[in-house]
Parts: C-alpha cells; structure tokens; sequence
C-alpha cells in the first residue's frame, strides 16, 4: 500500500455513465463506466482526443449535467445522486470549480472583470462588505499576473491568455478544493500555454488547490499531472502516475498517443514516424475488458489475452 | 538542407512590405517591414504568436486580405509558369486583391485552412468540390476531371475512392476531411501550397499523419510550401527554413538547423524553452512574461523590449536592424552588435540542445 | 556584420540592460472602439441616418402640429367644408394657394383670412390638425408595440428558450395557438366588450402583436445557452432567473430592440387597416388609418384629403425600417465585409 493508498480521496468516481439520448433509437455513450479517484492536493490528468468522454466527464462531475448512473463522492458529499440536498448543492458551488477551454467565450462581453470574478463570491454572500469584496478582486488579478486597471475593463480588451487568466481568478477567488480545468489551454499558443500552467502550478503550491486537468496535449500534461489516466471512447484504457505511464505504457492506445508527441528536435522529428492504434482492426472491445494491476497504482482496461499480449510489446 | 539557393529556382520574394488596418481607432501596422525569399521545392515555417502577423502575410499573397487592409509600401515578386510555359514574374503589390484571387488563387497559389469543417461545403458531395476548381481553371472536360480527382483521393490516402466521391464532408473523419482539403489545394497542381495551421484543429495522432502526407506530396511534386503555425514541433517536421515572426516583423531567420540548435534572439530562446520537454523532470516550464503589443501605436524602438529579460536600453530607443551571424541565419536583435554584451542562452535551453544533438547519434547507434 | 547603423548617434551606456531581473507584469490592453464603431457604421448609412432624421421630425410634429395650427382636430364648421390647403407664403409661388380646378376656392367662399394648411375635411374640421393628431395615435401605437414586444414576447421566448424540454413544447404550442388566430376576428371579438379605439386595437396587439419577437428571443437564447460564460455561471451555482435576465439578457437586447423597431411599422399598420375597415379609432377622433378611410370616399373629387395622411402614414413606415435596418448593420458589421 503505497502512501497515496491510505489517504482518503477528495473526489471518489465510481462506474460513473453519462449516456445522451439522441432519437428514440440512438444513445450516445459519452461516459462508459469510468472509476477512479483523486487525492487531495495532486493533480490528476485526464487525457483523450476528441470523443474521448473527458469533457464530459468533467461536466457531470460538476453536475452541469445530470450521471445517468454512478457515484460520486466529493469530500465525503454524495453529489451524484439524482436530486442534491441544499447542504451538497452549496457545497459543490463553492468547492469545485470549472475553468473553460474557450478564453474567447468563456466570459461574459457585457460584463466588467470585476464582476465577472467576483460572480461567485456575490452568489453566495461570501464577503463582508463592497471593500472588502473590490480587495479580495485585486488580490486575485495580482496573483494571476493582472493589473488592478483590468478590473474595470470588458473582456474584448484582452488576449486569449489574458483572458484565460480572468477566468482563472474566477476560479480561484473562491479557494475551491477542486479546479475542473476543462481543456484549460488548448486554445492557447504554446509560449502562452506555458505562462497559464506555470501560474496554475504556483497557485497550487500557494493555495493546495487539486486538479482535474482534462487535456489532449500529453506532453503538457507531463509537467503538471502527479497521476494520469488515458480515456478512449469512453473509457479508462490506462491509468498510473506519470512516471509509470510515460516510461511503462502498456495500452496500445496510451503508446500511439505518446508516439504522436513532437519532439522539438529536428533531426529525430524528420526521420520519426508515428505508430497507428486502431482499435477495430485490432479487434479490441472495451466492455468485456476488466482491470489489471500492473502495480497498485497502474491499471489497464484490457482483456487477459491483450493483457498478456501487450505486456510484451516494450517501447514505442 | 543549407546549400546556398539559386536565384533561379526562386519562387517568391517579399521586400520591405508594411501592410496596414483601418479601424475606427486608428490604423494597425499589422505587418512592419517583411523580408522573405521562397524557392522552389523547400519548405518554409513562419512561427509567431497570435497576433504576429504570419497570417496576415500569407493572406496578401493569397489575395484575400480583409477589405480595411491595405498594403503601404513594399513588393512580392511572384515568379510562375504561365500559360505558354515559360517563367514570369509579377509583382503581387501592384495587383488588386481580386485580380490575385482571379489569376492565382486556387491556380498556381492554394491554401489549406485551419479547420476542414469549415473549409468544406456541407452541402457538396467532396467530389464535386474537388473538381470545382479544376473545371474552372484548367477547361479540361468533366470526365478528366473525374478520373483525375480519383487519382488525387487516392494520392491523399483516402482509401476507397470510388465510394468516397459521393460523400458529403459530415460523413467523414476531421482527418479524412483534412486530406480532402488538400486534395483541393493540389487540383490545379499549384507552385506555392500555403497551410495555415493545418493540423490544430486535429487529434494528436492524425497530426503527424497530415503532416508526413504533405511532406510526401511536395517531394513528389517539387512545389514548395509555407507553413503558419505556433507549434515549434510541427516546425521541427516539415521546415527546412524558418522565419519567426514578432509584431509584424522578421526577427529572426535561418535554416532548421541553425533556428533550433542555435538560436540568438531572446525570443526565440523564449519560444524554445516553453515547449514541454518529455525527457526531463525538470519542475518549471519556462515563460515569456507578458502579452504581445497593441499594434495601434506605432512602438518606438523593438517591439519586444518589454517582455525582453535581455533587453538594452537602446532596445527602447532604436529599433535593430538585422545582422547576419553566418550561412543563412539573420537576427533582428542588438545584442548581435559587436558592442553588446556577450549574453548566452539560458542554461536550461543550452543544456536541452547539447542533449537534442546527441540524442540522434545514439539513435543511430542503435 | 552588414549593418546600416551609420545614421544613429549612439551613446556611451545604450548597450547595457534596460530591466534585468525586474518582473515584468503584464499592463497591455486594447482601447474600447465597440461604441465608436457602431456610430461610425450607422452614419454611413445614409437610408438610416435619413430614417433616423424623419422620425425625429415626425415626433416634433406629432407634439407641436396640434398646438400651432390654431385649430382643434374635431371643430366641426361646415361652412369651411371642402376646402383645399392654403398656406401663407407658398400660395404666393403658386403652390398651396387653395385653388382647385383653376378656382380659389377661399376668395370665392369670401375666406380671405382663414388658412388651412392641409385643407378641410368634408365636415369642415382642419386636415393638418387631424393629420398630427391621429400620428400621436400611430406613434401611441408604435410605443405600445415595442413594449409589448418587451414586456411580454421577450420574457415569453427567453424562459420558453431556457428551460427547454416540456416547458419549451407547452409554450410553443401555446403561441402556435394564438398566431394561429387572425388579427381582424380578435379585434372584432374584441370590439363587441371593449369600447371602440384604441383600446381594443392595443388589446389585439397584446394578444397575437409579440410572437415575432417570441420566435426570435427564442432563437438567440438557444444560441447562447450552452456558451461557456453561461456554464461557468452555472458552475458557480446562479439560479436559472438571475442566469437568464443577468447573463443571457444583456448580451442579446441589443439585437432584440432591433427586432422590434422592424415590428412598428407592422403594428402602425395594422392598426391603419382596422381602422380603415372600421373597427379601430371612430370620429371624432383621428388615426392615420381612420383619416385615409373617410378621405377615400372623396378620393376622385377632393383627392387633397387623402395625400397628407398617406404620405405622413408611408413616410413613417419606410423611416422606420430604414432606422432599424441601419441599426442593425451598424452592429453587426461582420456580415457586410465580405
């Protein structure tokens, strides 16, 4: 039992299924029977291309929509049943929190920051009077990196990454346990990509705020993720710490995905080339496989012949 | 790649060129002082940030620059096989924007867009909008055209063509739709092929696929090709010069090796070090502080001054002019001036490039 | 080293650092040009600031015609029957002079101090004073279309937009139910409890006037709901009315006060037509509408009776589509670039 073992989870996700219905013949399985759990004060990354179920995920986590099945339990509130007790309700809201992947249309343009920000803070009376809340706004635009000038200006004014950061304080303001970061800077240049994940690392250091980050980019999430899990089709297919993934990748879909980052090197980038997982042609079906331990804190979803079979397969 | 290139395999050449927007607060200088050389077969990355300028370039060679832009001062000489076969040149500035777009684009200029879904017509079957441009430029009959969009799905990878003609883009993968983009661009057998962030909009395991089909394409075919794109990784794939590009100007230029193993602007450097490195632990990424500048007021001095750890108080003052450090590398930086002080990159970055270089002898030891 | 630095007068400490070691923080912002754009669009628009202009003069006249003419709008004197216009000054170009047919009709009557600017109608009472009064009732109308389009078609659509599901299905079918009924049977049904005027006109508009304006708070709503800002409120745990009228609200009122500029000249209409038809305004009093009823009996004899409503009545529509088109381009201007 390693040390993380014997700690409770902050968040615990148990067979959670998030299925849409679409016609009367067609459901959308979006989420497929994930579990897994985070720790306080870690980050967790969550990664998948698009179709994966991440996004979602996150979002029925944060109850934007309703689990058709699972549970979830946030630092001891079950937040996944069908209708929440006031008590939870008001728990979730000021606990958990969402930043979005969209810094062009994550804030609202008829507002100014200030409101924007202090929009939770004002919902659920969380300040002593208006000073205190205009302080409590300015410390926070410090901390991002923002001037306290920002505060009376309009979304439109600022850059994607300025904007991304808005949203952060947005966040952060109400000292969340949890930060849902929901593709938080896919849409961002890679040099402003990195401003935003070194300020959410400080923030964590300052605050012990834990992460869900939910990301496409698996080299980014290398520097920010304590622990990884590898989503495809709306499943776990992998999951481990960072250590354990990026140099024992067992699933052929965890290996395409680490084949398939660049390297800033030109002369290994022009001669590599990337390995191809595709998951009909090798014949693999999600819902018959079951969880192997290749150590207590590295699982694959995998039948016990794939098991075997890629265990294998060292490298890629 | 770095022999020296001919003048008579040169494609394009951009000297000087200052493009402006009006708006209602005042004119942009989007694009201040462009100097580009493109030559046949080779392959050319402009990195920026958004905001730098790289698509606003692109977009006047295309032709399609939005309505408030105008070009101030500067030519594109475009040189080209006309119709009886011989090379001319023309210079792009002198033209209207609808005459481009009416003699090149599609022509002997295409462009891939950044995302198929919205660069595909949804209500066309893909065989038909392959065969659009070719019917219009080339007057060739229907049935060549036809018989040739099936020979360019299949040069694309698309497997099945047959079957495929009749598809209609929301039937097919963002990867599938991306190759059909490219089946467009390439229906005129065009000189210069322009991908405007090809792969962004892409999962990460089709990226690469993209990117080796151009690669591919334009070994086969001798056009060249400029890339626009933020990711220093696609670079290190495709390009065999790169430009980068800070608030429209060039401030530094060279071949691949040259930009990535040794690079001297402290921007570049910047751009080099906040990529990811996956085979170090190292616990911070480092950042460029700050944003790129408001491009209404004209900036007195380098644009980049602010941001700049390295800067030099005559970086607020003067602008630098570009010094040449060697084979084919040009920087925009003061700190190549004989009386500057001797600055190196940072630790971490030189640390990275010695590793980068000796990681290919060990893989080909192995 | 190829450098053109002959031409700058360098001194002894340029090339020493500007800022090492300082943190830089991040100052950068773009000016606001939103407002600025928008007015710079909509004065080039010549049909709009043309529209724009007219209503203005429309309203003034609506408010001080009544007032300066000297006469009442239901003074009946039939011995001033008939009489075509005659306005001090321009009779002596030759225009507005009261002559009909070759005859001045004043002189003949013995009239020679009396002046009706747009003549009288057939009981005696003055045209101009008519005309401007029944605009009150146009304009009265006008307001009272916007508002209800507000008031009733807005909130109708956002909250039918917003919930979705079966709330949404119940309220469409509801409107189909109402838009499915005609105008003119409601006004008339209206028209037996109600006493007749204005009031069973506004009435109708309240009834059927505002599912235009349902229909597309609707649409915008949809538009909107699943943006990120509206997540992020929901996250942060707003209550779905605070979310609709403080989040979704202001970023689409613009669009709608546009869209219920181009219902006034609809509802002007409208209420023309009925009183035309007899349902709506009855003299004494005066509408547009009522005044181009009673004036086309004697369209081919006196057809002088007629034009000044008309032409009041067709300017007032036309300015205010060209108003609201103007507004519309001016905030959107992505749509005209291309």
């Amino acid at each position: 039992m390693t040390q993380s073992e014997a700690r409770t989870p902050l968040l615990h996700v148990e067979h959670l299924k998030q299925y849409f219905r679409i016609t009367r013949k067609y459901t959308t399985k979006a989420v497929d029977d994930i579990s897994f759990d985070i720790y306080p004060g870690e980050t967790y990354g969550l990664v998948g291309e698009s179709g994966s179920g991440k996004t979602t995920t996150g979002r029925s986590i944060i109850r934007l929509y309703d689990p058709t099945e699972g549970k979830i339990i946030f630092d001891g509130h079950d937040i996944g049943a069908r209708k929440l007790s006031k008590e939870d309700e008001a728990y979730l809201r000021t606990n958990m929190q969402m930043i979005f992947q969209d810094p062009m249309a994550c804030l609202n343009p008829r507002k100014k920051v200030k409101e924007i920000i202090a929009q939770g803070l004002e919902i659920h009376h969380l300040y002593k009077d208006q000073a205190d809340l205009d302080n409590k706004v300015n410390t926070i635009l410090e901390k991002v990196g923002l001037s306290r000038e920002h505060a009376t200006r309009y979304p439109h004014q600022f850059s994607g990454g300025q904007r991304q950061r808005i949203g952060i304080a947005r966040a952060l303001i109400m000292n969340p346990k949890l930060v849902i970061a929901d593709e938080a800077i896919s849409a961002l240049d890679v040099s402003i990509q990195a401003q935003v994940v070194n300020l959410m690392k400080d923030l964590q250091d300052e605050l012990g705020t834990t992460y869900l980050f939910i990301a496409h980019d698996l080299a980014m999430v290398k520097y920010i993720s304590d622990r990884i899990g590898v989503m495809h089709l709306g499943h776990i297919v992998e999951t481990g710490t960072t250590d354990e993934i990026f140099s024992d990748p067992i699933h052929p879909y965890t290996k395409s995905l680490l084949s398939a980052i660049p390297h800033p090197n030109p002369i290994v980038e022009k001669k590599r080339v990337a390995m191809t997982y595709d998951k009909d042609k090798e014949g693999v079906d999600y819902t018959k496989g079951i969880i192997h331990n290749v150590s207590p804190t590295h699982y694959v979803l995998a039948t016990d012949e794939e098991f075997a079979k890629w265990s294998q397969q060292k490298g890629y | 790649m770095s022999e020296k290139r001919s003048k008579e395999d040169r494609v394009l050449s951009i000297r000087d060129l200052n493009i402006g927007f009006e708006t209602a607060s005042g004119t942009v200088n989007a694009i201040r002082g462009v100097r580009m050389d493109l030559f046949r077969g080779e392959t050319i990355a402009i990195v920026g940030e958004s905001g730098s300028g790289k698509s606003v370039t692109v977009k006047t060679i295309m032709g399609i620059l939005d309505s408030n832009g105008h070009i101030t001062s500067g030519s594109i000489n475009f040189t080209f096989q006309n119709d009886k076969g011989e090379r001319e040149t023309v210079d792009l500035v002198k033209m209207s924007q609808k005459e481009i777009r009416y003699r090149f684009c599609g022509k002997k200029i295409a462009m891939v867009f950044q995302d198929p879904m919205t660069s595909l017509d949804p209500t066309m079957q893909i065989g038909k909008q392959i065969m659009e441009g070719m019917l219009l430029h080339l007057g060739i009959t229907k049935k060549e055209a036809e018989q040739r969009t099936m020979s360019l799905l299949e040069e694309v990878g698309i497997d099945n063509p047959q079957k495929r003609f009749h598809e209609y883009p929301h039937q097919l993968s963002g990867g599938m739709r991306q190759r059909v983009v490219i089946a467009i661009a390439l229906a005129c057998d065009p000189e210069i092929l322009i991908c405007d962030e090809p792969t962004t909009a892409l999962d990460v395991t089709i990226q690469a696929k993209i990117l080796e089909l151009i690669k591919a394409i334009q070994q086969r075919k001798n056009i060249s090709v400029i890339y626009i794109t933020h990711d220093l990784g696609v670079v290190a794939k495709v390009a065999d010069y790169v430009d980068v590009m800070y608030a429209g100007r060039i401030i530094e230029k060279g071949s691949i090796d040259e930009i990535f193993y040794d690079p001297r602007h402290p921007y570049t450097w910047g751009l080099l070090s906040s990529m990811p490195d996956i085979d170090t632990n190292s616990k911070r990424l480092f950042a460029i502080a700050g944003s790129p500048p408001n491009l209404l007021e004209k900036p007195k001095g380098d644009a980049f001054a602010p941001r700049n750890p390295f800067a030099l108080k005559i970086d607020y003052e003067e602008e630098p002019p570009m010094y040449n450090v060697g084979g084919q590398h040009r920087v925009c930086s003061w700190l190549c001036d004989p009386r500057a002080p001797k600055v190196e990159m940072p630790e971490d970055l030189k640390l990275r490039i010695q590793r980068m270089l000796k990681e290919d002898q060990a893989n080909d030891a192995k | 080293m190829t450098v053109e630095t002959k031409d700058i007068d360098f001194t002894a400490d340029d090339f020493t650092f500007a800022q090492q070691g300082e943190k830089l923080i991040d100052k950068n912002y773009k000016a606001s040009s939103y407002a600025k754009d928008v007015w710079a669009n909509f004065r080039k628009n010549k049909g709009a600031v043309f529209g724009a202009v007219v209503i203005i003069v429309i309203i003034v006249m609506a408010i001080i015609g009544p007032m300066i003419s000297g006469h009442t709008y239901k003074s009946i004197i039939i011995q001033h029957a008939d009489l075509p216009p005659r306005i001090p000054g321009l009779e002596k170009l030759g225009i507005f002079n009261g002559v009909e047919k070759g005859v001045n009709v004043y002189q003949k009557k013995g009239f020679s101090d009396i002046y009706y600017w747009f003549g009288t109608d057939t009981q005696g009472r003055d045209l101009f004073t008519r005309v401007w009064q029944g605009t009150r009732i146009s304009l009265l109308i006008a307001l009272s279309a916007v508002l209800i389009d507000i008031f009733i078609g807005m909130v109708y659509g956002l909250i039918s937009g917003y919930f979705g599901g079966k709330v949404d299905m119940v309220m469409q079918r509801i409107a189909e139910i109402l838009n499915g009924i005609p105008t003119l049977v409601v006004v008339t049904l209206l028209g037996l409890i109600l006493p007749q005027g204005i009031a069973s006109v506004i009435f109708a508009l309240m009834i059927t006037g505002w599912i235009g304006m349902e229909h597309i708070a609707r649409a915008q709503v949809l538009k909107l709901k699943e943006s990120e800002y509206i997540l992020a409120s929901k996250t942060l745990g707003a209550k779905d009315f605070a979310i609709i009228f403080k989040d979704i609200l202001p970023n689409i009122f613009g669009q709608l006060i546009i869209m219920s500029m181009f219902s006034v000249p609809n509802a002007i209409f409208t209420e023309s037509f009925l009183s035309f038809v007899g349902l709506g305004i009855q003299p004494p009093m005066a509408s547009l509408g009522s005044l181009i009823s009673e004036g086309y009996k004697s369209l081919t004899v006196y057809p002088y009776m007629i034009t000044s409503a008309i032409i009041v009545l067709a300017l007032l529509m036309l300015s205010f589509n060209l108003f609201a088109d103007g507004l519309r381009d001016a905030f959107d201007p992505k749509m005209k670039r291309m």
